[in-house]
């Protein structure tokens, strides 16, 4: 008798969503007991999607738990009012498909080249794999370990570039050929770049892919053109380099001869194009923004670079408050931070910070949704391991995943969602979700996809 | 009453009136001046009416103009007193005595002048009028007679001859008159003329009255019936006042008062008595700027104030409401009770009218408890030492106040032995750690991968790294905050336990010849040319330029197990395994500011923070303690030392805990080893 009354009490609802599965825009009446398992089928149905693609729901900024009656009655609305629902894709929980053992701890993982995981550890190589976790090259270009490694298109030939960061004061470009994971195509080691003479802790692109931009262990931003030299823009560091090397000099010595000879194609040193200084410690991450170039430390600033004068445009400091990493998603900038906070900073408002979200480790990865329209999702990776997904609308969780125990302290994580636009990416291989990649202490990289 | 005088000269009065007024000049023996009211002279100008119209007038403008300058002029005024009272008021003027007493006189007019005359009535010589026109022959005066016992006269006439005395029959002669007179018993001797009187029957009636002590006079009779003046048919006595005329003493100015006023107008005159009193001399008007009015100026503390009387409810009414009066069984059970049980002594009863309440029984009893109250309960206020036992404690700011501090583990840098050491690299990237078994590990502080490692073969005690070149070396040392120098300890080697070496010239140096005790712990002084020795009990402060010993701490400790010096130089931190810790403030002397005991076991390491306000303290405990230290500048104020928090997360393994504790060299953090065989990395 009680529960008739409330499956006839209806809702009236609008429905919008920026993801690509739109309903035409109109007025449903729902039933109040319906929860995001009842809504997600009702979307599904009416578009006839197969296979079926779960939807998460967001009321006012409000992720849908329960039923929409209850979230009613909990935030007092009335049955009249029209509430417009807007549906995303859901992120659905991810589960363990692989680990690919390594030789040493995993410090930097890359999910950016299709089908393709590079991985980069403390034994100085490079590694790419297949998504099938098959070993495709080792790269021994680098002679300390690796910190950051990405690709990107490249600008002016077909293929990717490989760039990579390294404790060895440099950073690598290498040309992938147009087919990255056939094994007979060895990658080129094309250039290096120099910012300064300390460790480099991050490489990272441009959007439109014209620009490097490097941070460095003694404060210093350096922005590269992403293009191939063609001759040496900067004189020999061999110096800088033994002295830094040390008793590893005689191995780079013999790596150096043993390339000139080999190759006729010698690997120019490249300079920068500006160097950004003002950071009074590391930098542990330099990003771009649509605009802008932005960079954070450890002498807990947030730094916003105007690429024409090279002057700090806005300069936020929170102190006491190390910054591990840095991302951008949109007009916000998303720090990791060692005092275990996930803080959002908008660089156009006063305030310090307009929302940290609590971890129970230091956060040392960020990663953001990569497609406009999906800024509010962001994947952080901890240092003890713990990988979640937050909507940064609704404040809160959405996934999370603890691999149990195992696996020790994570270094570098690297998160490729489920491609929302362009409909089954890869579905071919069944590898149209998100893909997680998480590697550190345990010299393994857990590979995780979303499932179900 | 001269005095009294003498005070009342009157200032305005300089100069003393000199004018004499004769007869009149009083003796300066002054009655007390009365209250001299003009306004009360109205009976006297009624008086004076009838007689002098001119006159009345007169005082009337003097009264105008008197009222004029009534303040201004107390001459004038008492000029018009002195008129008033120097003329005799007529007692015989007021015409309603003219008809009440029959002696007044008729005015007639006379036949010869014509004018109005007073004739008097004839006055009626009755029994007890004048008899002193009688005819009496002797005219001796009021003498005593006996004076002419031997004489043959009595006395002279009004001429001057004698008077015979009459002859006086012998004795046989006056029985013989007994006998024949019957009136003979009633004669007497009159002896102003010595003759025999016949006394008549009124007088001899006088003379038994006398006798019997009763009223002489006959028409006096005690007996007579109470005239009914108030009572009696018609003459009730209705109204507090009566009919009856006042009389007239009650408002004719008496001669006898004249007289005194007279007197003291002639005072006033010669200036014995000033009517206001003396001219208080001018007081300078200042007032005590700094005194707090609020203040009581006495030293008795103020009376005690009595409680206040409970004022009465309803139920105490002489006709309470109903509600209010007790039931029968309430009635019971409040007699049932014990009377200092009732929670009121009184019953509620209800009386018609007021008259009808009858007297309080309970009045003597209630006295007498009071008395009883006041005799064994003496009232004295006590003065009660208040003091809150918070405001004693020391104002402690809040915790979350004094962030940012250490509170969280975040990495672990793992060991298979104790860890012994651990140390910063000088820009907080790296850490080194040694332990017992030998090994020294280099670590990336961010992530806690080992970078580097190397074996010893015996157990690494200190590892330290340079301040200045990034290398670290592995002794049990220290360092110069420049980098250059570093001191060697080796705790057994007697006198040649200590060294200082420099790195640039890689010389070495020992600066004692001769060390007393075995030397536990050496530090350099961040800014001076000074090194701290820390044997097993004392700590020698030596100043290296000059060399000399500038002072020797006494901590009081047993075993001096660690050492820190704050940044500023300034203060020293000496830690014990006997569980004390000891804050040495050096400009303060050699004694500790402060001994702190708050481990449970021994002290293995200490750090101040190098950016911080911050030490921290690790212990066989198993805990990291954590303390905010705010050292001031100036130097009237002591160090505020705050307990922070205590970090756990270091297992005690065959009563080891913490062994060491560092301080990042530019974060909040700090990073401790442990007999557990691990280093934590502790952040805010």
């Amino acid at each position: 008798m009680t529960s008739t009354p409330a499956l006839t009490e209806t809702v009236p609802l609008l429905l919008t969503t920026r993801t690509a599965y739109p309903l035409p825009l109109s007025r449903i009446l729902i039933p109040s007991s319906f929860t995001r398992y009842h809504l997600s089928q009702l979307i599904n149905t009416s578009l006839s999607l197969n296979p079926p693609v779960p939807f998460d729901f967001l009321i006012r900024s409000h992720l849908l738990r329960g039923s929409i009656g209850g979230w009613m009655r909990a935030n007092g609305v009335s049955a009249e009012e029209l509430l417009e629902v807007e549906y995303i894709r859901s992120v659905l929980p991810p589960k363990v498909v692989g680990k690919i053992e390594q030789d040493d701890w995993v410090s930097a993982l890359s999910l950016s080249l299709p089908h393709a995981i590079i991985t980069g550890a403390y034994d100085h190589t490079l590694r790419i794999y297949t998504l099938a976790q098959e070993e495709r090259h080792i790269l021994h270009t680098h002679t300390a370990p690796i910190t950051s490694v990405l690709t990107f298109p490249s600008p002016n030939s077909s293929g990717h570039v490989l760039a990579s960061s390294s404790q060895d004061r440099t950073v690598h470009l290498q040309l992938l050929p147009p087919h990255p994971l056939d094994p007979a195509s060895a990658p080129k080691w094309v250039t290096t770049l120099h910012t300064s003479q300390a460790q480099v802790s991050s490489v990272s692109v441009s959007p439109d892919r014209a620009r490097l931009a490097t941070a460095t262990w003694d404060g210093v931003v350096g922005v590269f053109s992403s293009t191939i030299p063609t001759s040496h823009e900067l004189a020999e560091p061999e110096d800088v380099e033994l002295q830094a090397l040390g008793p590893k000099s005689k191995k780079r010595k013999l790596r150096s001869t043993g390339e000139g000879t080999g190759t006729a194609d010698e690997v120019f040193r490249k300079a920068p194009q500006l160097l950004l200084r003002g950071h009074e410690g590391k930098v542990s991450r330099a990003v771009f923004t649509p605009d802008a170039l932005a960079s954070a430390g450890w002498d807990g600033s947030v730094r916003v670079w105007d690429l024409e004068s090279g002057v700090a445009r806005v300069v936020k400091t929170t102190p006491d408050r190390v910054h591990l990493t840095l991302a951008s998603t949109g007009p916000h900038l998303l720090t990791g931070t060692s005092d275990r906070f996930l803080t959002l900073t908008d660089p156009r408002s006063s305030a310090l910070t307009s929302l940290t979200l609590a971890h129970s480790s230091p956060v040392n990865n960020v990663i953001p949704h990569p497609e406009p329209g999906m800024e509010h999702l962001v994947s952080s990776g901890t240092l003890a391991g713990v990988v979640r997904v937050w909507d940064l609308r609704a404040g809160r969780e959405v996934v999370r995943v603890d691999r149990g125990g195992g696996g020790g302290k994570m270094l570098a994580l690297d998160w490729r969602p489920a491609a929302m636009r362009e409909e089954g990416a890869g579905a071919g291989e069944g590898e149209g979700g998100g893909v997680w990649a998480a590697g550190g202490e345990d010299k393994k990289v857990w590979v995780f996809t979303e499932g179900n | 009453m001269a005095a009294a005088a003498a005070v009342r000269v009157p200032a305005v009065n300089g100069t003393k009136r000199k004018e004499s007024e004769g007869t009149e000049s009083s003796d300066g023996e002054g009655e007390p001046f009365p209250e001299l009211d003009p306004r009360s002279d109205t009976v006297d100008e009624e008086d004076e009416e009838d007689n002098d119209p001119e006159d009345e007038s007169d005082e009337e403008e003097e009264d105008s103009e008197e009222d004029e300058d009534d303040e201004q002029d107390p001459d004038a005024r008492l000029d018009r007193l002195i008129a008033k009272y120097s003329e005799k008021p007529d007692e015989s003027d007021p015409t309603e005595h003219r008809a009440a007493d029959p002696r007044a006189p008729k005015i007639v007019q006379s036949d010869i002048t014509g004018f109005p005359k007073k004739v008097y009535p004839d006055i009626d010589p009755v029994y007890d009028s004048d008899s002193s026109t009688e005819e009496d022959p002797n005219r001796i005066g009021n003498v005593p007679l006996e004076w002419y016992d031997d004489l043959p006269h009595i006395g002279y006439d009004i001429y001057g001859k004698r008077v015979l005395r009459p002859a006086k029959g012998d004795e046989l002669d006056k029985f013989l008159a007994t006998v024949e007179d019957p009136t003979s018993w009633s004669t007497a001797v009159d002896k102003r003329t010595g003759a025999q009187v016949q006394l008549s029957p009124e007088e001899l009636d006088i003379i038994g009255r006398l006798a019997r002590a009763e009223n002489p006079d006959a028409e006096y009779d005690p007996y007579e019936p109470m005239v009914e003046w108030f009572t009696g048919p018609g003459k009730e006595r209705s109204m507090p006042l009566s009919g009856r005329p006042e009389p007239k003493g009650r408002f004719v100015p008496s001669k006898w008062e004249h007289k005194k006023v007279m007197k003291i107008v002639r005072a006033i005159r010669q200036g014995k008595i000033t009517p206001h009193g003396p001219a208080a001399p001018q007081q300078p008007q200042f007032y005590a700027l700094w005194n707090t009015g609020d203040e009581a100026n006495d030293a008795h503390p103020p009376p005690l104030v009595a409680p206040k009387v409970r004022l009465p409810t309803h139920s105490e009414s002489y006709n309470p409401p109903k509600e209010y009066l007790p039931t029968d069984g309430e009635k019971k059970e409040w007699e049932a009770q014990d009377p200092s049980e009732r929670e009121e002594d009184y019953l509620p009863r209800s009386h018609d009218t007021l008259r009808q309440v009858p007297g309080y029984d309970q009045f003597i009893s209630e006295r007498y408890s009071r008395q009883l109250d006041l005799y064994l309960a003496p009232r004295v206020r006590r003065v009660k030492l208040n003091i809150d036992p918070e405001s004693l404690v020391p104002h402690l700011p809040s915790v979350n106040e004094l962030r940012p501090f250490p509170i969280a583990q975040n990495v672990v840098f793992p060991h298979q032995a104790r860890v012994r050491a651990v140390s910063w690299s000088m820009d907080g990237t790296w850490l080194v750690t040694g332990d017992e078994a030998g090994t020294v590990r280099c670590w990336e502080a961010e992530v806690g991968k080992c970078v580097w490692e190397a074996g010893f073969e015996g157990p690494v005690g200190a590892v330290e790294w340079c301040p200045k070149y990034d290398f670290f070396l592995i002794a049990h040392l220290a360092w110069h905050n420049k980098g250059d120098y570093f001191a060697s300890v080796a705790p057994d080697a007697g006198a040649g336990s200590v060294y200082i070496h420099q790195v640039t010239r890689h010389s070495s140096q020992s600066p004692f010849n001769r060390m007393k005790g075995s030397v536990q712990l050496v530090s350099f002084h961040p800014r001076l040319p000074h090194f701290f020795v820390a044997t097993q009990r004392y700590v020698r402060q030596y100043d290296l330029a000059n060399q000399r010993l500038v002072r020797t701490l006494h901590p009081g400790l047993r075993w001096i197990s660690s050492l820190s010096l704050h940044p500023s130089g300034q203060h020293l931190l000496v830690g014990s395994y006997d569980r004390k810790l000891a804050w040495f403030d050096l400009e303060m002397g050699t004694r500790p500011f402060k001994v702190l005991r708050y481990h449970s076991r021994a002290i293995r390491g200490l750090a101040f923070s190098p950016h911080y306000p911050l030490f921290a303290t690790a212990s066989d405990d198993g805990t990291l303690q954590l303390f905010h230290a705010t050292v001031y500048a100036d130097l009237m104020q002591d160090p505020r030392i705050v307990p922070l928090k205590i970090l756990r997360g270091h297992e005690v393994r065959e009563g080891l805990g913490v062994l060491g504790v560092r301080w990042h060299p530019r974060f909040c953090w700090c990073v401790s080893v442990g007999a557990d065989g691990n280093a934590v990395l502790w952040a805010n």
